[in-house]
């Protein structure tokens, strides 16, 4: 412990020197992923873009903080923000009740709904579980989606990866039959010109998937009013839509039918 | 910690299987790789030298993540190929890549220690053999080689030690081995206490390792 107070002394010095130098501006520390286009990603130049990045800055501009973003490896997203690395995760979470025994999060921003895409070579009409008995599917390690096969794909074969992108290069050379992720993932790798698969079945959402939410530390209480405060306002003012526009053509922001409901029996 | 393990027995066993597996085929079929090569490499004459010093330095320069996402999505990308060549069974597989990649870059360590093993057998042996009329092969197989094998034993013990950590890379590329199991495990319960049975776990693949290897450096010891 000593040592990690020593360790501190200089960091607390430099940033009382740092903030005291500006007009005292806020800083909000935001964390996102980094790799989940496109709501989330490394430009070429490597600065972080994207939906959540838009809608981060949004909400700064709003809150009127200064922003000030670093990504983060999926599987450890949510130690680095218990570990205070960041303030606020704009990652595309999708809100779950085992989650929200370790963060908090804001009312949900979109709902970011699941679909499965094929190899066209299959000629699959249905994603059910007794259509995709045998198949290889693939997602990232994770995500909410291999809750979803587990529970209701026990016939299939799960293949699991640290970064979607490594997934998609598996669909595209023929060692996975379907991916499930992200319909919004899966149409924008889609777009990038690969013709190797095609979405099937309909887009669903996860039990007690109450959409994807901003998250913060639990004990952050006045923080996500501010948060959902700021996150009506851009709805409100149309800031949202813009946003929204830049990215899909359609609607994000309503509900669609859950897995249980889809998958039963 | 033992109820974290209770509650996934299953995958962590799996996993214990996949690891220890891994690394036995690897050390073995490293071996049988990395002999001819330190082999040529002692030698060091001719065509065989070259390109033994050629396959050493390359997968010795490359690091073990960068040649297993060069095996493994490498061969992704050249997947119409392979499949008309008929190799696409093996390249389709993660276990395959993934052994395939630690074979080659475990043999140039291996050929590296045997052939440092061979160069330190003293002259006055090679003189003996001769003074015995010995063939080349006769003194190879009878005298060099259990010589060269007894003084490689530690250093290729280290290798097998670092072999059996180095397999943990080969979770990202879907393998189920201990680390994929810790890491799926951790994905589900976001319990950090994952990462310390796995290390428990690799812990005692090491001891057992460990212990082989000094029955086996005992067995073989040279008094030189």
């Amino acid at each position: 412990m000593t040592s990690l107070a020593l360790f501190r002394l200089p960091c607390a010095v430099i940033m009382t020197a740092s903030l005291a130098l500006p007009a005292a501006a806020e800083t909000l520390r935001i964390g996102t992923e980094g790799a989940y286009a496109p709501f989330n990603f490394v430009t070429e130049d490597g600065s972080l873009k994207g939906f959540d990045v838009d809608i981060g800055n949004a909400l700064c501009a709003q809150m009127q903080v200064e922003c000030e973003w670093s990504a983060h490896e999926w599987g450890g997203i949510i130690p680095a923000l218990n570990a205070k690395k960041f303030d606020v995760m704009v990652a595309s979470m999708a809100i779950t009740e085992k989650r929200q025994e370790k963060v908090r999060f804001s009312s949900p921003y979109y709902f970011n709904a699941m679909r499965f895409a094929a190899l066209k070579e299959l000629e699959l009409d249905t994603a059910t579980p007794a259509s995709l008995e045998g198949m290889v599917i693939g997602t990232q390690s994770g995500s909410v989606a291999v809750t979803v096969l587990q529970e209701y794909f026990p016939e299939s074969e799960i293949k699991l990866y640290p970064k979607l992108g490594e997934a998609f290069l598996d669909m595209e050379s023929g060692r996975l039959d379907l991916v499930l992720e992200s319909k919004f993932s899966i149409g924008d790798w889609m777009a990038k010109g690969t013709d190797c698969c095609a979405f099937v079945g309909e887009d669903f959402l996860m039990d007690g998937t109450i959409g994807a939410g901003i998250a913060m530390r639990l004990e952050d209480e006045n923080l996500q009013t501010r948060i959902d405060d700021a996150l009506a306002a851009i709805i409100a003012n149309g800031t949202y839509d813009d946003i929204r526009a830049k990215y899909f053509e359609f609607d994000i922001r309503s509900q669609p039918r859950i897995v249980s409901d889809l998958f039963k029996g | 910690m033992l109820d974290l393990w209770l509650d996934y027995k299953d995958l962590w066993l799996s996993g214990l299987k996949v690891t220890a597996s891994l690394t036995l085929l690897a050390i073995l079929l490293g071996f049988v790789l990395a002999l001819p090569i330190g082999v040529a490499r002692a030698r060091n004459r001719g065509l065989s030298g070259v390109l033994a010093y050629g396959y050493v330095n390359f997968f010795r320069g490359m690091p073990l993540l960068v040649l297993l996402f060069l095996v493994y999505y490498g061969a992704g990308e050249f997947s119409r190929d392979l499949r008309s060549l008929g190799l696409w069974w093996f390249f389709r597989d993660a276990y395959y890549c993934g052994l395939l990649a630690l074979v080659l870059n475990t043999a140039a360590y291996q050929a590296e220690i045997i052939r440092g093993s061979l160069n330190g057998i003293p002259s006055s042996i090679r003189e003996a053999n001769a003074a015995l009329n010995l063939t080349r092969w006769t003194a190879f197989r009878r005298v060099l080689f259990p010589i060269a094998i007894a003084r490689a034993l530690p250093g290729l013990g280290n290798e097998f030690i670092l072999l059996l950590k180095a397999t943990s890379l080969l979770a990202i590329i879907t393998i189920f081995d201990l680390m994929g199991q810790a890491r799926f495990i951790f994905s589900e319960t976001f319990d950090l206490r994952a990462y310390y049975v796995a290390a428990l776990h690799y812990l005692v693949l090491v001891l057992v390792l460990e212990w082989f290897l000094r029955r086996i450096e005992s067995r073989n010891a040279w008094a030189a």
